[in-house]
């Protein structure tokens, strides 16, 4: 198989990738990334599986981080994606090279709806570990989200660096980065500001989905009717900048998430944990990655562990509880030996009820 | 440079971070400390525990932590929470944990030091671990 350096990539990139050759068979290049270009393949010598991601730093010298600085982020956390290599391409562009995650990101595994809870804060409490570190080094992210935090086995780590910036001392904030614009926090959108809370918000987000909260990433699902319709009507970029200025009027309400799509099985204290993440005002998030880790550490022993199986709901404890069909539902327990149906719920029709009498019921 | 104190009261670790200026004075810093809760002494627990534990260390950068011993007998000995808790404490990788006798830190107190006011009451202890070696060190 043939590899070819994609024709639009900019010269830069694509003289670099020529170089690296040297030590890298390269044999695909991703379409996913939004803000630089992806490539994979092999090292030469080691054999490892590699990503090669370039991102454009040009236009923020001032809080750009060096490809130095990127590499030595390998040894501050288990949970920082590892940086393998890291250079310039050209003027305008860098890259760093890292281990290719075989569990792949986020996306997929958000894709299949609700993750199971101790999953869900598992992986967040990874991330929130993960940022501890940059935050200690007066790092932030600014592009957290589910395609940027790949499976290391079971293991979350936060990846993609092309956003990353040094907040200088003496700044509590520096510019947003201009990429997802779902996930740019409120304060962004209103006065392109971005701190160490915005890094919080992303991960209430990111927290939100894994539990099967509802963000569609099709932009019209956004509009109303009307904003479709005048939309419709302007030309290119307009109807683009039209888009996004809806969509930045909703994160900057508060009104990005709807707490309604969680599931039942996602009980009060989670979801109070979300707002508090995602609250419009920064000031009211948690003051620290450290503090929020601290909560769902917390969470994670109070709530009960409720996973998807093949069509139900499983929930594993001392007496543990399968709910299957979509209503009327079919209710079973075990607590030693096999599966008994529980026919005091099934006279219910509304899962959410199911669901509450079972989580009330006292299992030590 | 900050000093980290540490006393562990009942399932409570409190850290309480403190420094000596230039003059000799020690000084009290509210907005680096935490309170971290064993809630659960199963296995989820302590792994939940460790894991606050080591979010707060590495967002704070602490490198050392002077922990109060805790009494093994007597009326006032820790219970079997406190061990978890020390153990865990001691076991974290980047952290250089010294245990220091309640006697020690007593005795240097008696000798002078003027202590700062913890923001809450159960911090004093911590606190003194904390400012025992700020002032040991030297600030």
């Amino acid at each position: 198989m043939t590899f070819e350096i994609p024709a639009d990539w900019p010269a830069d990139v694509r003289e670099k990738i020529s170089t690296l050759s040297e030590s890298i068979e390269f044999n695909s290049t991703s379409t996913n990334g939004q803000n630089g270009y992806v490539a994979f393949g092999r090292n030469r010598i080691t054999n490892a599986d590699v990503a090669v991601k370039f991102y454009y730093w040009g236009g923020e010298s001032e809080f750009h981080l060096e490809p130095k600085t990127l590499t030595s982020l390998s040894s501050a956390s288990p949970y920082i994606l590892k940086v393998w290599d890291a250079g310039y391409a050209g003027d305008e562009w860098a890259y760093y090279v890292t281990p290719l995650c075989k569990g792949g990101d986020l996306e997929g595994l958000i894709a299949a709806g609700f993750c199971g809870t101790k999953r869900a804060i598992e992986i967040c409490s990874d991330v929130l570990h993960g940022l501890c570190s940059l935050h200690q080094r007066r790092f932030i992210h600014r592009d957290l989200k589910p395609g940027n935090v790949y499976l290391d086995g079971k293991k979350g780590v936060i990846g993609d660096f092309g956003s990353i910036a040094a907040l200088p001392e003496g700044k509590d904030t520096i510019p947003a980065s201009k990429h997802s614009l779902l996930y740019r926090p409120p304060e962004s959108c209103a006065s392109d500001e971005y701190g160490f809370e915005g890094d919080i918000y992303q991960v209430g987000i990111l927290l939100y989905q894994l539990l099967g909260g509802r963000l569609p990433y099709d932009e019209n699902e956004w509009l109303s009717d009307a904003q479709k319709s005048h939309a419709a009507s302007l030309s290119c970029p307009e109807d683009r900048i039209y888009i996004d200025d809806c969509i930045k009027q909703i994160i900057a309400k508060g009104k990005l998430l709807d707490m309604s799509s969680l599931p039942p099985v996602v009980d009060e204290r989670m979801r109070r944990i979300i707002r508090k993440a995602t609250n419009k005002d920064p000031s009211k998030r948690f003051k620290s990655a450290s503090d929020f880790l601290a909560k769902l550490s917390e969470a994670k022993l109070k709530v009960r562990d409720w996973l998807p199986q093949s069509k139900m709901l499983l929930m594993r404890d001392r007496t543990s509880y399968r709910v299957s069909g979509d209503g009327p539902f079919t209710v079973e327990k075990r607590r030693t030996g096999g599966w008994k149906t529980d026919h005091s719920l099934s006279e219910l029709t509304q899962l959410n009820e199911i669901i509450r009498i079972i989580e009330d019921r006292p299992q030590r | 440079m900050l000093f980290y104190g540490g006393d562990i009261k009942g399932n409570d670790l409190i850290l309480v971070a403190a420094t000596k200026d230039a003059a000799g004075n020690l000084h009290f810093h509210g907005d680096q400390c935490t309170k971290i809760t064993l809630l659960a002494s199963d296995q989820e627990g302590v792994k939940a525990f460790h894991k606050s534990l080591e979010g707060f260390v590495t967002a704070h950068g602490i490198t050392a932590v002077s922990l109060r011993a805790r009494s093994v007998g007597g009326p006032y000995k820790g219970g079997p929470a406190g061990f978890k808790i020390e153990t865990i404490v001691q076991m974290l990788n980047s952290v250089r944990v010294t245990i220091v006798s309640p006697l020690t830190i007593s005795a240097w107190a008696k000798k002078g030091a003027t202590l700062p006011k913890p923001k809450f009451t159960y911090q004093q202890q911590a606190l003194e671990a904390a400012c025992f070696e700020a002032d040991k060190a030297g600030g």
